[in-house]
């Protein structure tokens, strides 16, 4: 990368950090009330446009912008599986959703456990169902903190070393998000998401300009790699459908995707922003790939390059061919970085609620005002553990935690059978029967899982763990049905 | 009156067979046929994504309604 590029990153990087300390300020004046909602639902006001940026900028991580194009320069077009399923994550809010809506405008719901609490009446459930998000969480803002220290120390080509990386970014969204909890999260995460759709669409502009059209950048890929337009075997195909199941029944669960249910101000302005969030994949990811397959045909496996190099590798090309493309690649590398911070301080919000409402809050009997009290300085502690975490990972914790998606997708049966019946309907599920499916979904995702089978003919451990997590549900509701006539 | 999509099983099974038929099952092993600089395999995914994506979209704004719906629309109106 040219030392001109690397100046540009600090300037442009300054001013966007600079930024997103005036929002939380500003956030911090629009604060209505001091409660949990406020804090961390912004008073449930969100409307459609900071809602649209927010769902966006929350779901396109710093793995979606760098981590996609690796993949694509890895495993070819066939890629093009991750439009697929980041599509499929929209279609899966189909699935429950609208009622999960309706139930946590009436219940004043916060965190994703209060609709297990209140469906199923099961406090092992409910505490368990906390755990698992808290995992999950747990994971992702770790992954995103070592991601912020791994890209600002390669976009300043080592001048601001990882651990610098890794503490800065903590500290500014630890900062905004004290200011202004979830408001100024959702704000910040609208600018992040405007960066994030200006950077994509220059990057389309730019890579179509220089290197050429889709098609004249497949023709050189087939003449350089054949292999990586080649159809698709039957196991990648499985392993495609594998993961469009993973992400259609698992990242719909995320919390705080959840929470961002809860915060919409209406019912109108929530179907709206999903409605465009299932048509920005085309845009957003198609153009991911494209930078994954133009690495191909401008850096064959020979020329050394490696796929998590990729994506700058690109850029940098771009900047050596057109010095105009200075400004939008400089907006790019600040839109990566945006993508990681946008999610990151997402899960730190939402973390810091799970802990603060469904552990703290429960086990002790702490009214909701002492808990608005505590909220920040649960924040505050989470965020100290998982930098300490970030600045020196231990691969044994790391281990663990990558498997989150095989452990979040077996709370699908809770939200998706929950939501097909009232708890006081007899004939709905109930918490044995979402325990039972649980603790055999969770058996078979991790002792494949641990047993070196991440993939069994393509399909992912968590999604049979889930196949047999929804059957022994649908068995325990039958069983439990049959005995209630016989005492009948 | 409340609406969801998931009560419209015609809606539901066509949202199934998109979200399939994503995955180029029946071009396994097929030689790469290029049509307009894409693979034919690329296009039918393609295809099917855009179609699962509207489908999706219409399905949130033609299915999901709420009796909540009109009274969060208008803060002034009856609960």
């Amino acid at each position: 990368m040219t030392a001109d590029l690397t100046l540009g990153i600090f300037i442009a990087g300054g001013a966007y950090v600079g930024l997103l300390v005036v929002i939380g300020f500003l956030s911090r004046r629009a604060r209505r009330e001091t409660s949990l909602a406020d804090f961390y639902l912004a008073g449930r006001t969100l409307g459609p446009f900071v809602l649209l940026l927010t769902l966006f900028a929350t779901q396109y991580s710093g793995n979606s912008l760098s981590g996609f194009p690796g993949q694509t320069y890895r495993e070819g077009v066939a890629y093009y599986m991750s439009v697929t399923f980041m599509v499929g994550i929209v279609s899966g809010y189909l699935l429950f959703a609208p009622r999960l809506y309706r139930v946590a405008r009436s219940g004043g719901f916060v965190t994703p456990s209060d609709f297990v609490a209140a469906r199923f009446r099961n406090p092992l459930l409910s505490y368990l169902s906390a755990l698992i998000f808290a995992v999950a969480l747990l994971n992702y803002l770790l992954a995103q903190l070592m991601a912020m220290g791994h890209a600002t120390a390669g976009l300043t080509e080592g001048r601001i070393p990882y651990w610098l990386g890794v503490i800065g970014g903590a500290a500014i969204i630890l900062l905004y998000e004290l200011l202004g909890g979830m408001r100024a999260v959702a704000w910040t995460d609208a600018l992040q998401g405007a960066v994030l759709v200006v950077g994509l669409l220059l990057a389309v502009g730019l890579l179509i300009s220089e290197i050429g059209s889709p098609a004249a950048v497949l023709r050189q890929v087939a003449a350089v790699a054949p292999a990586k337009i080649q159809s698709p075997s039957l196991q990648l195909c499985l392993l495609w459908l594998s993961n469009f199941l993973l992400l259609f029944l698992g990242a719909p669960l995320y919390p705080q995707a959840i929470q961002r249910i809860y915060a919409a101000r209406s019912l109108t302005d929530l179907r709206h922003a999903l409605a465009t969030m299932a048509l920005l994949p085309h845009i957003a990811i198609t153009t991911v790939v494209f930078i994954g397959v133009a690495g191909i045909a401008l850096f064959p496996a020979e020329s050394g390059v490696t796929a998590d190099q990729i994506t700058f590798k690109v850029l940098a090309f771009l900047v050596e061919q057109q010095p105009l493309a200075y400004v939008p690649v400089v907006v790019i590398m600040i839109a990566v970085v945006a993508a990681i911070m946008s999610t990151a301080d997402s899960c730190l919000l939402s973390l810091s609620s799970i802990l603060t409402k469904d552990f703290i809050g429960r086990s002790r009997g702490i009214d909701e005002a002492r808990l608005a009290r505590i909220a920040p300085w649960t924040s505050i502690g989470i965020m100290l553990m998982v930098t300490a975490f970030a600045v020196r990972p231990l691969s044994t914790l790391w281990g663990l935690l990558v498997i989150k998606f095989e452990i979040l997708i077996q709370l699908s049966p809770a939200f998706v059978l929950g939501t097909l019946h009232d708890s006081a309907d007899p004939h709905g599920y109930d918490g044995r029967d979402v325990l039972a499916g649980l603790a055999v979904g969770l058996a078979i995702a991790l002792g494949l899982y641990a047993s070196g089978h991440r993939q069994v003919h393509g399909l992912h451990a968590g999604v049979l763990g889930v196949i047999a997590n929804y059957l022994t549900c649908l068995a325990s509701r039958r069983i439990r049905g049959v005995r209630g006539a016989e005492a009948a | 009156m409340s609406d969801e999509p998931r009560r419209h099983p015609l809606f539901m099974l066509l949202v199934a067979l998109c979200a399939l038929a994503t995955a180029p099952f029946l071009f396994i092993g097929s030689r790469p046929i290029v049509v307009l600089g894409l693979p034919v395999w690329l296009w039918s995914s393609i295809g099917f994504t855009v179609a699962l994506s509207l489908l999706t979209a219409w399905g949130i704004l033609r299915y999901w309604r709420d009796e909540t719906e009109a009274a969060d629309d208008d803060p002034g109106g009856a609960a």
